[in-house]
């Protein structure tokens, strides 16, 4: 036998190429669980006119003071009323792709084109404001856990029990990088006492992947990779937080230049398609202006563990 | 120590007879930094932030720092012009007026068996040159495409030791005691409610020798004794009971 057509060899190995490139697309592993949503984060609205920073002002009012007992006709002193003031600065975050008209041509996928790119870019924001609500996380002066040990459901407690004891308001958000859970799912697992018996705790032994969990104590429960480290890399520092502890505001860029070819405005993200001169090149652009900011330090607490 | 190679030109031959510039061809970038953008950023202590370490010398109390990351947007650091990092001056002086104090950028320091001054360096990331900032008890390094970091416990341990002796008052006795009640909390509870053999064993021997810490004297600080209050006053008028 002789001149068979075959893959390897002959007629047949010319018409085959080295690899074929596939259709299909697929996502590469990344953090993709944005919590700018939450409940607990205060939106501190999307206008910002006169000064490129805003000042806020928090007030000891509604029951901060109170009344001193006065007889009948004796003066009262006056009070002194508490205030206090935080500033935001909104910056600009943003990114860029450059693609060529004849990579776009040759891609087979479907993704090398404007409109792909800006819902990626979405997305990219997203995950800009979740990075940078992590490394908030650790800037509470309350802390619990401790460097070293893992974390366990007494941290997941303490943590807890500091909102409470500080007064905070729900809703509660925390926080934790996917080892401090997995450490929490551990303990849980075998935990005795009514631990064992509670609903949440079998709920929490799930694999969902990163971003929300599920409640536990009335407590939404988020794993997020852009937890920072802390002490060196020793530990990270994930964290729990109610309603008021964090805020952040967003600026809506309302110039538009009549040259400019905005592909996508979705709220105070941007998008825009920027055409090169003469190499037929396609950027796409986007723009998004936002800062985050601790309001009020008690209503936050930092949570040590070990890496 | 770099981490991105830099994209390099190899000559395809020695001589060209046409006299032309040597052909250079362009070598893939073969071993991309996955080290994410991280800000320059200061390290900041506060009174009430302690902790356990063990430590070389055993279980030591020491300050439970945190860093200052100039993010422009992020807690009141501004942007500047050209620049990666934000000028953190207003989001240093939020913090300073919240009790926080801020360790000097010049701190005179020992990583990795190396006496310097300074806390913090930089390398290349995945947001181009100089985009990695990290302090100086971590190094970071690539293993099969991914970032590990050496790190210097040591080095870091003896700083924080020098931070409480130099910037910080010594740790008040009431958050002392806090931390010690924080502590025994854990100790307590992961004995008696867990029966994970590695919560129960592993971090009650852990906490068992943190809690060592604490059989130090306090350190009393000088505190101003109040007024003696005016006496209470009677009714002169009403209804006695008596």
């Amino acid at each position: 036998m002789a001149d068979e057509i075959l893959s390897g060899s002959g007629g047949g190995q010319n018409i085959l190429v080295s690899a074929v490139a596939s259709k299909m697309a697929m996502l590469l592993l990344a953090d993709r669980a944005s919590y700018r949503n939450h409940p607990a984060l205060v939106n501190l609205g999307e206008d910002l006119i006169g000064s490129t920073t805003e000042q806020f002002t928090q007030y000891g009012l509604d029951g901060y003071d109170l009344m001193s007992s006065v007889t009948e006709i004796q003066s009262v002193s006056n009070t002194a009323l508490t205030t206090a003031k935080k500033t935001v600065a909104p910056a600009r975050h943003a990114i860029a792709y450059d693609y060529s008209d004849y990579m776009s041509t040759l891609d087979q996928t479907g993704q090398i084109n404007s409109q792909r790119l800006a819902l990626s870019i979405v997305q990219s924001a997203n995950m800009t404001f979740t990075n940078n609500l992590a490394k908030l996380l650790d800037d509470f002066s309350t802390t619990v856990g401790t460097s070293g040990v893992a974390y366990t459901h007494d941290t997941f407690l303490a943590g807890q029990f500091k909102l409470l004891q500080a007064k905070v308001p729900g809703p509660y958000l925390r926080i934790l990088k996917p080892k401090q859970f997995t450490d929490w799912q551990s303990d849980l697992e075998t935990r005795g006492g009514v631990t064992q018996w509670r609903a949440a705790s079998e709920d929490m032994q799930a694999l969902r992947g990163l971003g929300f969990q599920g409640y536990y104590n009335n407590i939404e429960v988020g794993v997020s990779d852009q937890v920072q480290s802390a002490n060196a890399g020793a530990d990270w520092a994930g964290g729990i937080f109610g309603r008021g502890a964090i805020g952040f505001k967003e600026l809506m860029i309302t110039a538009r230049p009549v040259s400019a070819f905005i592909i996508l405005e979705a709220g105070p993200v941007r998008v825009e398609e920027v055409r090169g001169g003469r190499t037929e090149e396609t950027a796409v652009r986007g723009t998004y202006y936002h800062a985050l900011v601790e309001i009020e330090d008690l209503r936050g607490v930092t949570e040590i563990s070990a890496q | 120590m770099p981490v991105v190679s830099q994209a390099v030109g190899t000559p395809l031959q020695a001589a060209n007879p046409s006299g032309g510039k040597e052909p250079k061809r362009v070598v893939r970038q073969l071993e991309a930094s996955t080290l994410d953008v991280k800000h320059d950023f200061v390290y900041l202590a506060h009174p009430l932030r302690w902790d356990v370490m063990m430590t070389d010398r055993g279980p030591e109390v020491l300050p439970a720092l945190t860093q200052l990351e100039f993010q422009p947007g992020l807690a009141g650091v501004l942007p500047v012009k050209g620049e990666m990092s934000g000028d953190p001056s207003y989001a240093i002086t939020t913090k300073q007026s919240k009790g926080w104090l801020v360790i000097p950028e010049d701190f005179e320091v020992t990583a990795f068996g190396e006496r310097r001054r300074g806390y913090r360096h930089v390398y290349d990331g995945r947001g181009g040159p100089d985009s990695h900032h990290c302090s100086v008890w971590e190094r970071p390094y690539q293993v099969g495409g991914t970032a590990m970091i050496q790190r210097d416990e040591a080095g870091y341990i003896q700083f924080l030791r020098d931070v409480a002796a130099k910037v910080m008052p010594p740790i008040d006795p009431n958050v002392r005691r806090g931390l010690e009640a924080r502590l025994r909390d854990m100790h307590r509870t992961a004995a008696s409610a867990s029966k994970n053999s590695y919560t129960a064993d592993n971090v009650r021997a852990q906490l068992e020798q943190k809690l060592q810490a604490f059989t130090a004297p306090e350190v009393q600080p000088e505190i101003r004794a109040g007024k003696s209050p005016k006496p209470a006053p009677r009714a002169t008028s009403g209804g006695d009971d008596a």
